[in-house]
């Protein structure tokens, strides 16, 4: 069922209820029977939000193939799903399917075991080395099967015995063989600093230094993650930061602090962060790795409305 | 007197002066007064008269005669016998005039690690920290980025000022958070004005980047984190310090109307 047709559908199976309602009531779609959603009309939004699985599971039900319809039907134009690598071949190309028919392009998964507690690729440790590109590779065959671009990499916690650039060189020349990997299939693997707070002990914590990364690595396929809710508690300053790294950014993920749900909830104001990113020239994706900041569908219909709000810059 | 602005009285507003240069004192005293404004903060006390004339408060009074400043202040050993006597004769004058609040600096660090500049700013200020509560008087010392205005300023992180305040252990002594300056050196505004208030006196903003507006075009959500320094129990003031782009007078009306949650 192409989109417009399952909106229209929706609308058409609401026909009673909403000849009585008025314009902001919610209409209830057909092959979600008990769900409403408030958009009426698809919104057309500037940029490439992706939510996640989950997000909208009490307003579209809880199967993904209604989640990704649900989300193409409210305008949303991708969707990340962190954990993409470890579903089914069969539903990963499921998942695939139905956002090509809905012309949705797929945002970031998790490429590798992430080591949060110990050191693996600043150790230089060649096992550990050989275990990630061994996951790099994989990776190949997920994002090829879900027309993936970009998959998310954290360069794990730092190493106590090592100085720091001799962590920094060894980060380097794993992330270079793994480039060597991805390059002829042009995937890209996006570093993502994570906070401090959330996440002590990581290596790779600033923008600054994802950028020094990527160009000792020197690959288009070996970007920055800036995720501005991170970058927000880390280092704030975040349109002149993102604007020194800019040629090395190649996906953003959201979240606004403190709290880490939708925008508006918290201290940043995405209406022009988001404006910057746009007049930038931005065309790809930016994921939404947040919570609802509240539960149920009230909750959901909040995020939707959010993201209107601070999508409204031009 | 007359009202303009509907506000909620859950911020005390206040308005720094440098920001207007173009617009006489008098002049800035009366149309703050009409926006419900009540205070403007970094007053000289030879302009203590005209304030008061209004009945206006100053919510940050500036007293150091060059050459010390934001540059030259309390890290530099050399300069505390002289500050100590600036101080002496300013904190009388402050509380004769109502007012409550008097600004000081770090300076710059010109090598000092953070160590030495704690250690220097502690032992010139604490022989001072007596007479200010002696008239219970503040001595705040302000926050400032050193990556964009004030290039090697030692004060430019929240911890070191918190270090100072454990230092100097008076209830008179505190610290202006500066969202604006604070956002370009460590961004968590919210979750630092929530752990750190106990030691904040006294708040300034400013759009990022830039300083100009605090409205749609930058990087913060003012009334967001207004929220927040309501919520921990402020009672001070929050004064614009952002430069105008636009209308001097129609900006600061509005940035009034963004803080007042």
């Amino acid at each position: 069922m192409k989109r417009r047709n399952f909106l229209k559908k929706s609308i058409l199976a609401s026909g009673s209820a909403l000849a009585a309602a008025s314009i902001s009531a919610p209409i209830i779609a057909k092959s979600i029977p008990g769900k409403k959603f408030n958009t009426l009309e698809k919104y057309n939004f500037n940029m490439n939000y992706a939510p996640h699985f989950g997000m909208f599971k009490e307003l579209a039900g809880n199967d993904l193939i209604d989640q990704i319809k649900f989300m193409a039907d409210v305008g949303f134009t991708a969707m990340e799903d962190n954990g993409m690598k470890g579903r089914s071949k069969e539903m990963q190309e499921k998942i695939a399917n139905e956002m090509s028919k809905l012309n949705m392009k797929m945002g970031v998964f998790v490429a590798h075991s992430i080591y949060w507690k110990e050191p693996n690729l600043t150790s230089g440790n060649e096992e550990m080395r050989k275990e990630f590109l061994k996951e790099i590779q994989e990776s190949v065959e997920v994002a090829k099967r879900v027309n993936a671009t970009w998959a998310t990499v954290v360069p794990g916690h730092i190493d106590m015995r090592l100085k720091i650039e001799y962590q920094t060189a060894n980060v380097v020349e794993s992330l270079k063989q793994a480039s060597g990997i991805l390059e002829p299939h042009n995937i890209v693997m996006v570093l993502e600093p994570l906070n401090f707070y959330n996440h002590p002990g990581l290596f790779l914590e600033r923008v600054p230094q994802a950028f020094e990364v990527c160009k000792a690595v020197g690959s288009p396929s070996c970007k920055i993650l800036d995720d501005l809710y991170h970058q927000q508690i880390t280092e704030g300053n975040l349109i002149p930061n993102m604007d020194k790294a800019w040629d090395e950014i190649a996906y953003f993920q959201i979240g606004d602090n403190p709290g880490r749900n939708e925008p508006t909830t918290g201290e940043i104001n995405f209406l022009n962060v988001f404006k910057h990113i746009h007049e930038k020239g931005f065309t790809g994706i930016l994921g939404m790795e947040h919570g609802n900041s509240t539960k149920g569908k009230e909750g959901e219909e909040a995020v939707i409305e959010a993201y209107k709000k601070a999508d409204s810059f031009k | 007197m007359e009202t303009f602005l509907n506000l909620k009285g859950n911020i005390n507003h206040s308005v720094c002066k440098w920001c207007y240069e173009d617009i006489p004192l008098d002049t800035l005293c009366v149309e703050a007064k009409k926006m419900g404004i009540k205070s403007i903060d970094l007053i000289t006390p030879d302009e203590f008269d005209i304030i008061s004339k209004y009945k206006l408060d100053c919510g940050m009074v500036y007293g150091l005669p060059a050459p010390y400043g934001i540059e030259n202040c309390f890290n530099e050993m050399e300069n505390h016998k002289a500050l100590f006597e600036i101080y002496k004769e300013l904190i009388p004058q402050v509380s004769s005039a109502g007012f409550k609040n008097v600004i000081c600096f770090s300076g710059n660090r010109n090598g000092l690690n953070d160590e030495e500049g704690l250690e220097n700013c502690a032992s010139g200020l604490l022989p001072i920290m007596s007479i200010a509560e002696k008239y219970d008087v503040n001595i705040v010392i302000e926050l400032l980025n050193s990556k964009v205005d004030h290039p090697d300023y030692q004060c430019d992180h929240t911890s070191w000022a918190v270090d100072l305040c454990k230092r100097i252990n008076s209830g008179n002594f505190k610290i202006l958070y500066d969202i604006y300056h604070m956002q370009i050196m460590e961004g968590d505004i919210i979750s630092t004005i929530r752990t750190n208030y106990p030691y904040i006196g006294h708040y300034h903003t400013g759009g990022v980047p830039g300083r100009n507006e605090i409205d749609h075009t930058q990087e913060l959500n003012y009334p967001a984190i207004m929220d927040a320094i309501v919520k921990t129990g402020y009672q001070g003031y929050v004064a614009q310090e952002f430069v105008p782009k636009n209308n001097p007078l129609e900006s600061l009306k509005q940035g009034i109307l963004i803080c007042d949650v």
